[in-house]
């Protein structure tokens, strides 16, 4: 079962790079042959000449991050990018998404999907789609977008992961908000699961947990890869019976986000600690998960300053009343988790803090809301490490905050000429506004 | 489409249903030569294997027990059990209540097992025979586990239970992408081994998989099986309404049978002799033609008799009439039509040019007409029925005669509704009505 993975603009083809790097690295370095074999098969194929390439649609309407990528992974030495497998333009979208999805996406649809539709044959068995962008820009966010919106009507029964970086809250780029708004109301209709990376979440974990002094996009993106890949390298799930699992993409939306109405995802994972201190430091299984569960309840998106004060509501009190006396605190109520668990001993790890029914909606049982992965083999040097992917209200503020300032931008009609111009009109805004609108009432309902 | 290229491709059809007949493991399937001949009556030679056909049919879909089954077509147990069959599988026609208490004194033509082999395969045993085989032939195949859907208690959908819902369908439909995958890359694999056994042909398979593997070629041969029967079953889907439509025909033809029999024999039993309908020839259209008209005037009767119930008297009945119009309200219909047959045992030319009654008495016979449920010696002479029949120009004569009594008669019966109608529309003071 494999993957295929289309990365979209700047962003989605700067993290994809790194992606592919830390899952070729983690897979090669000594590892167990089955879980080399599974990785590889998952994300790789074998050219003529041996090599292995990434089984990766590379597309930007520029042409400088693809060469970047390509050059940069041909010279890892342990993998490369297909030699035909990108797509470039000479002009950007100028940061709108209204472009990209109006006037690219439709110019260039033929080719991007002759594309993809070549790694998709390369597979003996798709496991799905995973497309890679940010939402802030105009290539990642708008072509992205329509590229995901193809995809659904090519591939019906494909399962499609779209993962999303979201931009700083102080601003990248002056219409950001608008171009958010338009891309996450239009993938939730189409996309099976949207897992999101904030990017000011992961600047944290670089200044605070990896003690990085000048931060780059390149180490917040080395973070994200570590998350990603922490997801979907091979492990053992309920379903493969022993096996390294083959549907990834199917099981972590099935365990996940079968409800219509919540599709995002979150991830959180610990340990992440500087190189430097790696050998001092020693992690044990039930440390960890406390830590885990700790952050999970608490909303607290990395291993620093966690508030230990929150608890979760007494078995006794259900549903609204629960919702109402704890919505004062800052306790984070999940509609399902799903735990992965990489490293030595793995077997002896007990999740049970994570299976009671207080953590999670009433509605929803929590035999059905909790799923565990397993795999024996360490990750990415880490001895021992434990991801979260998580769909509760920990994106609620972020994108409460977004649509709220889009909204305050659209209610003055700022910029709005800029989008009407390329054929979106205020009632797609406004459609917009109340898909989401409509997403924040379902989590915050969650409580 | 030319006749011709039409035969060929029924032939073809019927070809179609054989070969998938064949593959469901069927040891008794006529060829489409048979089958086209058992449309037409043509004997014993056709009707043997058509019981031998049914038999299994129903042998298969375990209708019938295969175990009480006796071996040959043509005795009367054999045949009772098929009728039992296929009065079990809703097939309630006369043939089968006769075999079932009469045994081989019945004999049902081969049209009539082409019909309930039509009914038999209408009603899906085709289909289930399909399944039977294509789970003998799979290895794999899982018997569907018993699911009982979830009750939701007390009807009670509220906000909870809906989104738990929603959950659930979600669910369902990865696990259905997921399943589809699943399929895809299986058949990709088998493709793969298939490729691998039989690199160009089956015949070559035998040298290239050794011994040691015959469970694998097993596997493969049943495989090849399964695709050849599902093959079948897909040329029989796109050709299916081709075989209907003459099936159509096949059940047009047996009607037409039956109203001649109808008319021909009024007092037969069912244990008459196929003869009667094989050999129509040359009298075969004026017999329709007969009947047509003695229909036309029964119907046109039995609307008199409703109206004369109503009305005993009306306008455009003759004094003359009235005396049999008495007799007739008396009647049922089937005693209508046996006062016709006394008129003329062989041919009833006694047609009088006054009473127009008479005209539709005039009837055709010929040597199929012979009552033969009437014992030998209440049977009329052979020569007397010769007697009785019609020269070419003579038959030509009585027809215009006819024709012209029932035109006739045609006009009076428009006159007298007009003038009904008007009076009619005098009684309706207030309505008022305008031409169309």
């Amino acid at each position: 079962m494999s993957i295929v993975t289309v990365q979209l603009g700047q962003c989605g083809n700067q993290v994809g790079q790194e992606l592919f790097d830390v899952i070729c690295k983690d897979a090669h370095d000594g590892q167990k042959k089955g879980y080399n074999d599974a990785s590889t098969e998952r994300f790789f194929h074998e050219t003529t000449t041996g090599d292995l390439s990434s089984r990766a649609v590379l597309i930007d309407m520029e042409p400088k991050v693809i060469n970047h990528s390509m050059s940069k992974a041909a010279k890892s030495g342990r993998w490369r990018y297909g030699e035909k497998s990108h797509f470039s333009q000479k002009q950007g979208s100028g940061n709108n998404w209204a472009n990209g999805f109006c006037v690219h996406g439709p110019r260039h649809r033929e080719a991007m999907e002759d594309l993809v539709r070549r790694e998709v044959e390369r597979c003996d068995r798709l496991a799905g789609v995973m497309t890679m962008m940010s939402v802030a820009g105009g290539t990642g966010s708008g072509v992205g977008t329509y590229v995901t919106q193809c995809l659904r009507e090519v591939y019906p029964n494909s399962f499609i992961l779209n993962h999303l970086t979201w931009p700083y809250d102080s601003g990248e780029v002056i219409v950001q908000n608008y171009n958010s708004v338009l891309t996450l109301s239009h993938l939730y209709g189409l996309s099976d699961a949207i897992l999101v990376h904030e990017n000011d979440t992961v600047h944290r974990i670089c200044a605070q947990l990896l003690n990085i002094k000048h931060i780059s996009f390149g180490d917040v993106n080395r973070v994200i890869a570590h998350q990603l890949a922490s997801v979907l390298q091979p492990a053992l799930t309920t379903d493969s019976y022993g096996v390294y699992s083959r549907n990834p993409l199917g099981e972590l939306v099935s365990s996940l986000a079968c409800h219509p109405e919540y599709k995002l995802l979150s991830v959180c994972s610990i340990p992440q600690v500087a190189s430097s201190s790696m050998a001092y430091s020693v992690f044990s299984w039930p440390g960890l998960l406390k830590h885990l569960r700790q952050m999970l309840i608490s909303n607290t998106k990395m291993e620093e300053g966690i508030d230990w004060q929150v608890r979760a509501p007494p078995a006794h009190c259900g549903g609204a009343e629960s919702a109402r006396s704890f919505r004062t605190t800052v306790f984070n109520t999940s509609l399902a988790n799903l735990l992965i668990l990489r490293g030595k001993d793995v077997f002896s790890a007990e999740a049970d803090g994570f299976q009671e029914a207080a953590l999670y909606t009433s509605w929803l049982p929590s035999r059905e809301a909790f799923s565990m992965w397993k795999s024996p083999v360490s990750f990415n040097q880490y001895e021992k490490s434990a991801t979260l992917v998580s769909n509760s209200q920990t994106l609620l503020k972020p994108l409460d905050n977004m649509v709220r300032k889009a909204w305050n931008m659209f209610a003055s009609r700022a910029y709005i000429h800029q989008y009407t111009k390329f054929g979106i009109a205020e009632e797609d805004f406004l459609d917009s506004f109340t898909s989401l609108e409509q997403v924040l009432s379902s989590y915050i309902q969650l409580g | 489409m030319h006749p011709s290229k039409r035969a060929v491709k029924v032939k073809e059809v019927i070809g179609v249903l054989c070969k998938l007949l064949t593959a469901t493991g069927l040891d008794s399937v006529p060829t489409p030569e048979v089958f086209r001949r058992a449309k037409f009556n043509c004997g014993p030679e056709v009707e043997d294997p058509f019981w031998r056909l049914l038999a299994s049919v129903l042998k298969t879909c375990n209708i019938i027990s295969v175990d009480a089954s006796p071996k040959l077509p043509g005795t009367s147990d054999y045949r009772k059990l098929v009728a039992v069959g296929l009065w079990q599988n809703g097939y309630h026609i006369d043939w089968i209540k006769c075999v079932r208490e009469r045994g081989e004194e019945c004999n049902p033509c081969s049209r009539d097992l082409l019909l309930a082999l039509g009914w038999l395969l209408a009603t899906g045993t085709l289909e289930t025979m399909l399944a039977h085989r294509a789970q003998q032939l799979d290895s794999t195949w899982l018997e569907p586990a018993g699911v009982t859907p979830p009750t939701v208690h007390g009807a009670q959908m509220d906000h909870s239970s809906l989104r738990k819902l929603q959950w659930l369908i979600g669910s369902l439909r990865f696990q259905r992408r997921s399943l589809l995958s699943m399929q895809e890359e299986w058949s990709k694999l088998m493709n793969m081994v298939l490729s691998v056994c039989f690199p160009s042909s089956s015949s070559s398979s035998s040298t290239f998989i050794s011994d040691s593997n015959s469970a694998l070629q097993e596997e493969c041969v049943r495989m090849q099986e399964l695709c050849h029967l599902l093959k079948s079953y897909v040329d029989w889907k796109h050709t299916e309404k081709l075989f209907w439509a003459w099936m159509d025909s096949v059940v047009e033809c047996h009607a037409t049978d039956k109203r001649e029999v109808c008319l021909v024999d009024q007092d037969a039993k069912v244990s008459a002799n196929r003869s009667r309908a094989v050999c129509h020839h040359g009298n075969q259209r004026l017999e329709c033609f007969n009947y047509m008209l003695l229909g036309l005037l029964t119907v046109q009767e039995m609307r008199g008799q409703r109206r004369e119930k109503e009305e005993p008297r009306r306008r455009w009945v003759t004094e003359g009439d009235d005396k049999l119009l008495a007799e007739r309200d008396s009647r049922t219909l089937p005693d209508m039509l046996q006062t016709s047959s006394p008129l003329s045992p062989c041919l009833s030319t006694h047609i009088s040019p006054g009473p127009l009654r008479q005209a539709y008495r005039v009837r055709l016979q010929g040597e199929t007409e012979m009552p033969h449920s009437c014992s030998p010696a209440e049977k009329p002479s052979y020569g007397a029925v010769l007697a009785g029949k019609l020269q070419a120009s003579e038959a030509s004569r009585l027809l215009l005669l006819t024709e012209a009594s029932l035109l006739e008669r045609k006009e009076r019966c428009q006159r007298a509704n007009r003038m009904q109608l008007q009076e009619m529309i005098g009684r309706l003071e207030d309505l008022v009505l305008i031409a169309p």
